[in-house]
């Protein structure tokens, strides 16, 4: 039968076919193309059209297995079309005519080894992420609510940020990136490059009378024999060495404390929280180890403040001699970390009293020892507006 | 088949139904998907000029 033939025939009103049957017959036709149509789309949501790509299989699915999202007290799995294919029709249809693109990039073979897919995944990771940005994390939210979150059972850090999240309605995604699979490479390395500070800046030899700067935070004693702890020394905090004992050191670590309370905490400057350290409740009420000298009334608080000199014992090692190496360590890994979701702030964007909460709001969201951490603040209010030339 | 029984009033039942299951079941459903990848596309080329989906 040839097309114009053909043609002919269905234009005209048929001559032998009922309209029952036609009706009938499109009817039927329709269902069964729909049917098709959705369990192809549905073919292409599983798990296993994802990861039928070794792309995927050999990285992100391996990795998506280390997650509470793998295996869970609830038996909940989320898969890959859960978090990645939008549940929206229309998104839907958009999104598997982009994945063409993603065929094209497998036929060429754009990322088939895992050094060219770790290469790549910071973009990927990106586009994934201003996804979820537009979107408000709407794919997690198909799981989870704020609305049937139970804040009073989360853990502590939890509560505070996930309120103030829940009553913005923020972006799951705005602190939970790396939520399936490992970050895109740009924190790794940090206490790698802690030990190496340490192996680099630490000094072997001490000269009494001389002044040296904690590496990172360690414990101070009350005798000699370093068995009775008096507290703990800051990182990036300057003491002067008074005397050398064997493998022991006797330090003399100067600053100011509030008068109210045990005196527990030894700020670097009259006014400043800049933490050197803290004793114990012992140590602090111990006239033989901390004398005081003037006092002063900080006019922001109102409380009293008192100079005091704490003369400690603590262990001959992790002391530097100048402060150069902890800061460049300290720079380089507070841009690295804290640059991640935002632009890192100018070190003197804030205050030296400012800092701390600002910091200590966003330790959660970033992947860093107590070492890294304590050395990062200090420097960070070190090099605030109250020490920097240009003041903000 | 032969040009000759076609006219008007010479469509054979078979004929008929042979362009029937062309229409309902290949042409109809192919141009549907077209039309749907067709319009996938669409979107997503609007995503890329005016920014993901956000939220309704
Ligand atoms: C298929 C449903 C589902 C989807 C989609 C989903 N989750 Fe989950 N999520 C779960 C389940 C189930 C748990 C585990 C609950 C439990 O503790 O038993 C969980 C746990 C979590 C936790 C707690 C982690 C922990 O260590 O306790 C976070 C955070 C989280 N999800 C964030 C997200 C984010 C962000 C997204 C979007 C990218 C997302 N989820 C998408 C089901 C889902
Ligand atoms: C402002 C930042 C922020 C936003 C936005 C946010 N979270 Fe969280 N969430 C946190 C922090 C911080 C924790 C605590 C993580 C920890 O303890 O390591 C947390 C913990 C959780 C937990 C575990 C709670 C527990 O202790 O059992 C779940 C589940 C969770 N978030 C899901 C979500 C989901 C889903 C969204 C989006 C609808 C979301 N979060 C948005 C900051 C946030
Ligand atoms: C719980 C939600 C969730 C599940 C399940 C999930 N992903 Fe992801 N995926 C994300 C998020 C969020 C990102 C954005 C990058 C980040 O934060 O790690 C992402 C990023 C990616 C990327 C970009 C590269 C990268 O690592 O950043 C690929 C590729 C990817 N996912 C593939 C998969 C595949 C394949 C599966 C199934 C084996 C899967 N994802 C399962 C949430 C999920
Ligand atoms: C996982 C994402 C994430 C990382 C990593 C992160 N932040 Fe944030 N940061 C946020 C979000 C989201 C906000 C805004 C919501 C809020 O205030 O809690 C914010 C807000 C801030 C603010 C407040 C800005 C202002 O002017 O009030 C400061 C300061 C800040 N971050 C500093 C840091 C520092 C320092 C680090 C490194 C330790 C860091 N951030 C790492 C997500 C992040």
């Amino acid at each position: 039968m040839s097309i114009p033939s053909m043609w002919k025939i269905i234009r005209s009103p048929s001559t032998h076919l009922s309209l029952g049957v036609l009706t009938l017959g499109g009817f039927m036709a329709g269902v069964v193309f729909w049917g098709a149509f959705n369990t192809g789309l549905e073919a292409t949501n599983t798990e296993e059209f994802c990861i039928s790509c070794h792309e995927m299989e050999a990285n992100v699915y391996q990795e998506l297995q280390e997650t509470v999202h793998w295996s869970n007290n609830s038996g909940v799995r989320a898969t890959c079309p859960d978090c990645h294919v939008p549940h929206n029709w229309t998104d839907k249809i958009a999104r598997k005519m982009q994945a063409s693109k993603e065929v094209f990039g497998k036929l060429f073979g754009t990322i088939d080894t895992r050094e060219k897919f770790l290469d790549k995944r910071l973009e990927l990771a990106q586009h994934e992420w201003q996804r979820f940005s537009a979107n408000k994390s709407l794919e997690c939210r198909n799981c989870h609510d704020y609305n049937s979150m139970n804040f009073d059972n989360m853990s502590e850090k939890a509560q505070v940020q996930m309120r103030r999240a829940a009553e913005r309605d923020q972006s799951c995604l705005d602190c939970h990136k790396g939520i399936a699979h490992e970050l895109p490479d740009m924190l790794e390395g940090v206490s790698e490059a802690f030990a190496q500070l340490e192996q680099s800046a630490a000094v072997s030899g001490f000269d009494t009378g001389k002044t040296y700067y904690s590496i990172r935070q360690l414990p101070i004693y009350e005798d000699p024999q370093l068995a009775v702890e008096a507290g703990q020394l800051n990182a990036a905090t300057p003491v002067k060495v008074l005397e050398i004992d064997g493998d022991s050191l006797k330090v003399e670590l100067s600053g100011w404390r509030r008068t109210k309370g045990f005196g527990r905490v030894i700020n670097e400057d009259f006014g400043f929280n800049i933490s050197s350290g803290h004793l114990s409740k012992a140590a602090a009420q111990n006239d033989q180890l901390v004398s005081g000298f003037e006092r002063k009334e900080d006019d922001m608080t109102g409380l009293e403040w008192e100079r005091i000199n704490a003369v400690v014992w603590m262990r001959a090692g992790s002391l530097a001699e100048s402060t150069e190496m902890i800061w460049d360590y300290a720079k380089e890994t507070y841009q690295s970390s804290c640059s991640v979701c935002h632009t890192q702030p100018d070190e003197n964007h804030f205050d030296a009293n400012t800092w701390p909460g600002m910091f200590n709001g966003m330790l959660s969201f970033v992947n860093l020892d107590g070492d890294s951490q304590a050395v990062i603040l200090k420097y960070l209010q070190k090099h605030s507006s109250d020490f920097s030339d240009d003041k903000h | 088949m032969n040009t000759n029984s076609e006219t008007k009033n010479e469509v054979s039942a078979v004929q008929e139904t042979k362009a029937f299951l062309l229409i309902s079941a290949l042409a109809i459903p192919l141009l549907t998907v077209l039309g749907i990848a067709g319009y996938g596309f669409v979107v997503w080329m609007m995503q890329l000029l005016m920014g993901p989906p956000g939220h309704f």
